[in-house]
C-alpha cells in the first residue's frame, strides 16, 4: 500500500517539472470557459429558464464542466499504448505489485494535483470573470462530491479498458480520440443530455456516458431532485461495477498475452 | 533441487508477412500470410544457487526471449520453468519478488526524478525493510559510487552512470537471482569493469545466482563459470568455458620473434601455421607438451630475439560454434 501512497506523491512531484505544459493548458481552459459562458448567455437572451434550469444554473455548469474535466484528465490508456509499443511494460510487470492500481494510484496523483494546480486557479477566474458558481445546497454538493468520485472511477476504467486493447493490437490509431469525442458530446460535458429529444435522453440514459458528466453536474446545479440524484449515483455504482468487472477479465487475458517489443 | 529449472521450454511467434509495396499493404488488409517462428525452440538447462552463468548466441538467437520468459513477462507455448520452485506464468509476483532484472537497453529509474526517488518507489514496492535497504545501499555505494549519483535526475546521467544506477535499482531488494540482458551495452572500458567487479563482488557477498546474456566475450571470460551457448532456438552447448576452448580449439599458439629472417623450424609437437620476415607463429597442442618444455626445446637449437604464447582467440571459438550449429 505504501507504493502506491509514495506513486501518488511522485506524479504530484512529476507534474510540477512541466511547467509549459502546464501554463499552456490552463491557458486553453480559461478559453473555453469564457467561450462557454458567452454561449450559454446569447442561448439565454430571451428565455429565463429551458428543460427547468434559469441561465445562472447553466452558467455554473459550464463552469463546472471545465473544473472536473481537469479531474478526469489520464494517463493510463496513453501510458499503457506508449508503454506497450516501446515495450517498457515488461519492467512494469517484473514489480511484485498490480501494476494497474500502480497506474490508478498514478492518476489519482493527477487528479489532485489538477485540484490544486488547475481548479482553484480557474476557479478563480471564473468567480472573477463569469460568477461564483455556488451549489444548489450543502446537501447537493456533498452528493456531486461523491457522483464526481463515481465518475471518475467510469472515466478511469473506460480508459484502461481502451488501454489494454493494446496488448492485442499493436496500434490502435485514433480509436481512444474517437472515445474522447464522444464522451466529450454524449457526456453532457457541453450541453447537457436534457435539452435532447426524450427518445433521445431514454437511449442516452442506458449508456454510460452522461454518468461520466451530467450526473454530477446536474446535481450540483440543483437540476434533479434528492430522489432522482441518488438513483443516479446508483446507476454510476452500478457502470463501476460493471467495467470493473470487464477490467478483471480483460486484465487476465492481457497479462497472458503479452507481447513485448524488441530486445 | 536447483535453483532454476527449465524444461522442453518453446516458444512460437506469429509472423505476419508483410508484402512490399502499397499494393502489399492493401493486400495485408484482406489476406494476411503468417508464419510461425519458433524462437525457442525445446530447450532444458538447470542452474544451482551461486553460479554465474553466461548465456550467449547470436542476434535473434532466443536469449532474450528466454530470460523474458523466465521472469514471468512472456508465456511459453511449451514447457516449463520453475524458479525457485515455482512457475512465473502461474504466480508472477511470487517469483518476480525473488528476481532482479536489467535490460541494457531499457531502464526501470524515472526520467524526471533523481535518483534517488527511484529508488525510494522501489523499497515501499518490495517492502524493503529500512536497515536492509540502508546497508544494500552502502553495498551499492562502495561498489558502484552511487552517492556520487543519488541526487541527480535520471534524465541528466550518462549512459554509464545511468545503468550504474540500474544495477543498484536491481538488487536494493536483495534478490537470490539476477538477470543480465546485456548490461556492458555501449559502455566504455572503464564503466565495463565496474560492472564486471560489482557482478563478481555481489556473487561473493550475497550468493547470487546470476544469468548473463551479453555479447562481450570479455564478459564471459572474465565473469562466467560456465556457459549455455543458444543458436536458433536451441542449446548447443551448456558446460565450462575452459572445457569448450579445449574441446574446439586444444591448440596454443607460441610467437617466435627472430634478430633477422626466420630459419626453417623443425618440431616433431609444433607446427608453423603463420611467417614473417622475422616472427613465426607455432602451434601446439598443450595436452603433448608442455610450453615450458616446447621453448626449452627450441632454445636449444635457435636464437631467437622474443616471444610469446598466445591463447586461443576466444571470438573465434565462438563464431566457430555459431557457424556449425
Amino acid at each position: 500500500m505504501k507504493a502506491y501512497f509514495y506513486m501518488v506523491k511522485i506524479r504530484m512531484q512529476l507534474s510540477l517539472t512541466y511547467r509549459f505544459e502546464f501554463i499552456t493548458s490552463i491557458f486553453v481552459q480559461i478559453v473555453i470557459l469564457i467561450a462557454n459562458s458567452f454561449l450559454w448567455r446569447v442561448l439565454y437572451a430571451n428565455k429565463t429558464t429551458v428543460s427547468g434550469v434559469n441561465m445562472k444554473q447553466m452558467l455554473t455548469y459550464s463552469i463546472m464542466s471545465v473544473l472536473i474535466s481537469c479531474i478526469f484528465y489520464y494517463d493510463v490508456e496513453n501510458g499503457l499504448r506508449s508503454r506497450i509499443r516501446r515495450g517498457d511494460i515488461a519492467i512494469d510487470i517484473l514489480k511484485p505489485i498490480n501494476i494497474f492500481a500502480m497506474y490508478f494510484f498514478n492518476d489519482v496523483g493527477n487528479a489532485l494535483n489538477a485540484v490544486i494546480q488547475r481548479i482553484l486557479p480557474l476557479l478563480l477566474i471564473a468567480a472573477l470573470f463569469i460568477q461564483l458558481p455556488l451549489p444548489a445546497s450543502p446537501t447537493h454538493l456533498l452528493l456531486f462530491m461523491v457522483s464526481t468520485a463515481f465518475s471518475f472511477l467510469i472515466m478511469w476504467l473506460m480508459g484502461v479498458l481502451f488501454g489494454m486493447i493494446n496488448f492485442w493490437v499493436i496500434n490502435l490509431g485514433p480509436l481512444g480520440n474517437i472515445k474522447e469525442m464522444i464522451i466529450r458530446l454524449l457526456s453532457g460535458s457541453i450541453i447537457p443530455v436534457w435539452f435532447f429529444p426524450v427518445w433521445i435522453q431514454k437511449v442516452f440514459s442506458f449508456l454510460p456516458f452522461i454518468y461520466t458528466y451530467q450526473q454530477p453536474l446536474g446535481i450540483y446545479v440543483g437540476k434533479f431532485t434528492m430522489g432522482e440524484a441518488l438513483f443516479g449515483i446508483e446507476i454510476q455504482l452500478m457502470w463501476v461495477l460493471i467495467l470493473y468487472g470487464g477490467y478483471r477479465i480483460m486484465k487476465n487475458r492481457a497479462l497472458k498475452n503479452v507481447l513485448i517489443q524488441g530486445g | 533441487m536447483a535453483l532454476i529449472e527449465v524444461k522442453n521450454l518453446s516458444k512460437e511467434y506469429k509472423v505476419v508477412k508483410k508484402k512490399s509495396g502499397l499494393r502489399g499493404a492493401f493486400a495485408g488488409l484482406l489476406h494476411r500470410e503468417t508464419t510461425i517462428v519458433n524462437a525457442v525452440n525445446d530447450i532444458s538447462f538447470s542452474i544451482d544457487k551461486g553460479e554465474i552463468v553466461g548465456y550467449i548466441g547470436p542476434n535473434g538467437a532466443g536469449k532474450s526471449t528466454t530470460i523474458k520468459m523466465m521472469s514471468g513477462i512472456l508465456a511459453p507455448t511449451k514447457g516449463s520453468i520453475l524458479i525457485n520452485g515455482i512457475s512465473p506464468q502461474k504466480d508472477r509476483q511470487q517469483v518476480v519478488k525473488n528476481l532482479g532484472v536489467v535490460f541494457g537497453q531499457r531502464s526501470q529509474l524515472y526520467w524526471d526524478l533523481r535518483l534517488g526517488e527511484s529508488f525510494e518507489l522501489l523499497k515501499r514496492i518490495y517492502q524493503i525493510p529500512d536497515e536492509t535497504y540502508k546497508s544494500n545501499l552502502a553495498v551499492m555505494n562502495e561498489i558502484l559510487k552511487i552517492n556520487e549519483i543519488i541526487d541527480t535526475p535520471v534524465r541528466q546521467l550518462s549512459l554509464g552512470q545511468r545503468m550504474r544506477g540500474d544495477l543498484a535499482a536491481a538488487i536494493l531488494h536483495s534478490p537470490p537471482i539476477l538477470f543480465l540482458d546485456e548490461p556492458t551495452i555501449g559502455l566504455d572500458v572503464e564503466v565495463k569493469y565496474a560492472i564486471r567487479k560489482f557482478i563478481r563482488d555481489i556473487n561473493l557477498k550475497f550468493q547470487t545466482t546470476i544469468i548473463l546474456t551479453t555479447h562481450d566475450l570479455d564478459d564471459i571470460q572474465q565473469l562466467c563459470d560456465r556457459i549455455i551457448i543458444i543458436n536458433h532456438g536451441r542449446i548447443v552447448e551448456d558446460g565450462s568455458l575452459h572445457e569448450l576452448i579445449k574441446r574446439i580449439s586444444p591448440y596454443r599458439q607460441l610467437v617466435l620473434e627472430f634478430y633477422d629472417e626466420v630459419p626453417e623450424i623443425k618440431h616433431e609437437k609444433a607446427k608453423v601455421i603463420k611467417q614473417e620476415i622475422s616472427r613465426v607463429w607455432l602451434q601446439f597442442d598443450n595436452t603433448k607438451i608442455t610450453a615450458a618444455d616446447l621453448i626449452s626445446d627450441l632454445s636449444v637449437n635457435y636464437t631467437f630475439k622474443d616471444l610469446s604464447l598466445e591463447e586461443p582467440n576466444i571470438d573465434e571459438i565462438i563464431r566457430e560454434v555459431y557457424s556449425k550449429t
